[in-house]
């Protein structure tokens, strides 16, 4: 049982590992070494420092473009990291208290691994860099939506010729521009039947091999370059992909892989028996934020049960109190209460139904590889690129890999959005009806509310 | 360089055959393989049997004329219509827009975009998406405006290419002019190009040219076939000129529809003449340039210069980007030489203007306004739309 959690453990973190090369990191560190920094070994120090460095420089290589003074004593290595984490909001011992660690040596393989977490979970990371990387590789980029109109053209004229241009000037260039936009559209049709093609020639002759085989033994053509670099850049876009798709699948186990680890660190802090106050509250930011979404959405669940069940025991008792007090009344009031009562009980069935619709896990909240075609799955990457998915694929889904028919994942996902709006609608609603009832307290001021589109 | 064809309504699911059996017939008696190879694969394809299955699409809210057309192709026994590709409805649309556009189309988008899907990922390439429909009706028009939209949305890089018939000035269904005006206005913004073909002028060549007694709606639909299929069959282009154009309609766009004022584009094709004199005939290429150039000055459709005239175009282009010339080394359609002449000018612009007079006039009175709001068109929706056409008026009145 151990070993298979072991290689469990080793599957999943070489899924990142490829992702992470795949996305342009040089030299991740094995899988060993990530098993050795749990354990808090220091030869895995040296590995995790450099790849946390490198991933803090990736990201933010945009905003961070000034040096740290050479002037100054602390290695500016340390320092650039220290920041960065800082900016994040990472509150580990070695980031907040400066003074306590002057070199990278004597921070832990675990807090290191920690960190590392804690960039990797926030602000959705490793799609920032996928969207970075697909961008660059994107072979077509796209154009402007509409035709510039005639005042930007003229704007355009009046600065190159320095005068003032007759209007079938103007028609002129939108004429080039539509014509330039419809042959862009050609080209594009172009791309879009070579790369069709190119699958086609593909799946039939590396039917049998691996995914990973293939799309390294495409025979060179001898024809023109630019199809080739075309081509090179198509292959290396699909690898980044598949790489994206295969990570997602297994990212539940890395969670629950830090959360051992997070468990592992903080055993290890009240074996140390720390009094300081300060510190026990600092390990809160150690937490996977991950597992803080899921805590809070617990929370938020149980609060509105409460106050569902409370509204329900306030209609019973106002019901009883009414029945008490109304012997001498007219009898449409006596009547109004088991009215009350109903539409209670139907506003509590409604709001559980859609707690209960919104928050059930579906196959499409884990991670999932959706199934296009017969397997290999990875072939059927660029058609999913394209926007074309293939409905006539039957195959039965495998839930232990998380593999999903293509229309079954569509189907959830939109009964899901239902579900949202729906919610959505019923929020919009209670606003609605709170600011109304707010206003109309208001003396003096009249309630308009915006016109409905 | 396929074209996925999208038959709507009446009018459309009785031309589209007409067209397929045209360029079937063609593409047969040429004789050339591979411009028979070209055609058939721009509007066919084989099933492993080695059937031709046509790339279409037939779309109707009443059974019988999709029925019709169905049973008609199957009989012939050298194409046919693929068993799951069409859609229709027992209860037609009334010759109303809004029931074609508010219900009956957000009701079977889904099967209708699945139906479009399915021919689409069967290309290889598509050179573009044409659908053929009438102005006039209820589904053609209404129907046909909201799978164009949906088309739009799906395939926002596509050439979009409708084909519109235009009634009869006097025509048989009432509110003709209200469904042309609200059909008009959306097209244009959702179409790349709209190919036009008139009642009255198809009507005028089977009477005048082709000495018909009795013209059926089967004649006019063989003309309209045989102008459709002379330009979408393969050619030479300028962007091509030793193969067959993989590009067709993306080079007639790019020829003709640049600027996105301008998309009305008319059709007329000389010779037009029964099939009885086809023997007897001889013409020459300058005749029959002078003849198309005569009719496209007159303005007429009917009847027979250089096309390097720069009176004849617009000042604002340039004298190279205004006229393009494809050819074909084989002859159409049993006809020895055949010239089609594709153009967007201001021909259409009378008659266009008179629809929408009259259909303007009807609005005043607030006639049958009450069959389109009970649907959810508001006047509000017919006033943008008068708006639109006007525009489109006022630009081509400046051409």
């Amino acid at each position: 049982m151990q070993r298979e959690a072991g290689v469990r453990v080793r599957e999943v973190i070489s899924a990142l590992r490829r992702l992470l090369s795949a996305l342009g990191l040089e030299s991740v560190p094995s899988a060993d070494s990530f098993r050795r920094a749990k354990f808090n070994k220091p030869d895995s120090t040296e590995d995790l420092w450099k790849l946390l460095h490198r991933l803090l420089m990736k990201l933010f290589e945009r905003d961070c473009t000034c040096q740290p003074p050479p002037t100054s004593p602390l290695d500016p290595e340390l320092e650039f990291v220290r920041s960065a984490l800082w900016y994040t909001g990472y509150g580990g011992w070695w980031v907040t208290r400066a003074q306590t660690c002057k070199s990278p040596g004597k921070i832990g393989s675990r807090d290191l691994l920690l960190a590392l977490g804690w960039v990797m979970s926030s602000d959705n990371l490793l799609e920032t860099l996928l969207a970075e990387k697909v961008q660059e590789l994107e072979l077509l980029s796209s154009t402007p939506a509409r035709v510039p109109g005639g005042e930007d053209l003229m704007t355009c004229l009046s600065v190159s010729e320095g005068g003032g241009a007759e209007g079938g000037d103007v028609r002129s260039l939108q004429w080039h521009y539509g014509k330039l936009r419809l042959q862009w559209r050609s080209l594009l049709a172009a791309q879009q039947e070579q790369s069709k093609l190119c699958h086609k020639i593909q799946a039939k002759m590396f039917c049998s091999r691996e995914p990973e085989v293939s799309t390294a033994d495409v025979p060179k053509r001898s024809g023109s370059t630019g199809l080739q670099k075309d081509l090179e850049s198509i292959q290396c876009l699909n690898r980044i992909l598949e790489a994206y798709l295969e990570w997602k699948a297994v990212e539940p186990l890395f969670w629950c892989w830090m959360d051992s680890v997070m468990d592992g660190h903080l055993s290890d802090q009240s074996r140390e028996k720390v009094t300081d106050e300060s510190l026990k509250d600092r390990a809160v930011p150690h937490s996977c934020p991950h597992e803080d979404n899921v805590r809070k959405s617990f929370r938020h669940l149980n609060q509105m049960l409460l106050k569902l069940q409370t509204d329900l025991r306030r209609g019973r008792l106002e019901q009883t109190t009414l029945t008490f007090t109304a012997q001498d009344r007219s009898s449409s009031s006596a009547q109004l209460s088991p009215e009350q009562k109903r539409e209670l009980e139907r506003d509590v069935a409604a709001r559980l139904q859609g707690l209960s619709l919104a928050n059930t896990p579906t196959a499409t909240s884990r991670g999932f590889i959706p199934n296009l075609q017969e397997p290999p799955a990875p072939h059927s990457v660029p058609r999913l690129r394209h926007g074309v998915l293939n409905q006539e694929n039957q195959e039965n889904k495998d839930g232990t890999t998380g593999r999903l028919q293509a229309s079954a994942a569509l189907k959830e996902l939109k009964d899901r959005e239902a579900v949202l709006l729906w919610e959505l609608e019923l929020l919009k609603k209670s606003q609605r009806l709170e600011m109304q009832a707010q206003t109309s307290a208001l003396q003096g001021l009249v309630f308009i509310p915006p016109l409905k589109r | 360089m396929s074209v996925v064809t999208v038959q709507l309504g009446q009018c459309g699911n009785q031309i589209g055959p007409e067209l397929f059996s045209t360029v079937y017939e063609d593409s047969t008696g040429a004789g050339r393989k591979t411009y028979q190879e070209s055609s058939r694969e721009r509007f066919f394809w084989e099933t492993s049997d080695g059937v031709l299955v046509a790339r279409s699409v037939l779309v109707d809210m009443e059974p019988k004329v999709i029925s019709q057309a169905v049973a008609k192709a199957s009989k012939s026994g050298k194409w046919r219509y693929g068993e799951k590709a069409h859609f229709c409805q027992k209860q037609g649309s009334g010759n109303n827009w809004a029931n074609g556009y508010c219900v009956h189309g957000p009701r079977h988008k889904e099967s209708v975009e699945d139906l479009v899907r399915r021919e689409v990922e069967r290309c290889d390439r598509l050179a573009g998406i044409f659908a053929m429909m009438s102005v006039a009706g209820g589904t053609g028009s209404g129907v046909g405006t909201f799978v164009t939209q949906c088309l739009r949305d799906m395939y926002p890089q596509a050439f979009i290419l409708n084909h519109l018939t235009w009634p009869y000035g006097t025509g048989e269904v009432i509110v003709q002019n209200y469904n042309s005006v609200l059909t008009l206005s959306r097209l244009y913004q959702l179409s790349d190009a709209l190919v036009v073909h008139e009642n009255d002028t198809v009507h005028k060549i089977c009477s005048r040219l082709m000495n018909i007694k009795h013209i059926s709606i089967g004649d006019i639909n063989k003309v309209i076939a045989h102008q459709l299929g002379s330009v979408l069959q393969p050619a030479y282009t300028g962007d091509s000129p030793s193969n067959y154009s993989r590009n067709p309609i993306g080079e007639l766009l790019s020829s003709l529809v640049c600027h996105p004022e301008y998309k009305l584009l008319s059709l007329c094709n000389i010779p037009q003449m029964s099939h009885t004199s086809l023997a007897y005939s001889a013409y020459t290429w300058p005749g029959l340039l002078k003849h198309l150039r005569q009719m496209l000055i007159a303005n007429a459709r009917m009847e027979e210069g250089a096309f390097k005239d720069p009176a004849l175009y617009v000042p604002w282009l340039p004298p190279d980007g205004t006229f393009s010339l494809w050819n074909s080394p084989v002859p159409f359609n049993g006809y020895e030489k055949s010239a089609s002449l594709v153009s967007n000018s201001q021909s259409l612009l009378k008659p266009l203007d008179n629809m929408v007079r009259k259909a303007w006039n009807m609005f005043v009175s607030r006639a049958y306004m009450h069959q389109y709001t009970k649907f959810g068109i508001s006047e509000d929706d017919f006033l943008d739309s008068f708006t639109t056409l006007e525009q489109i008026i006022s630009s081509y009145s400046h051409l």
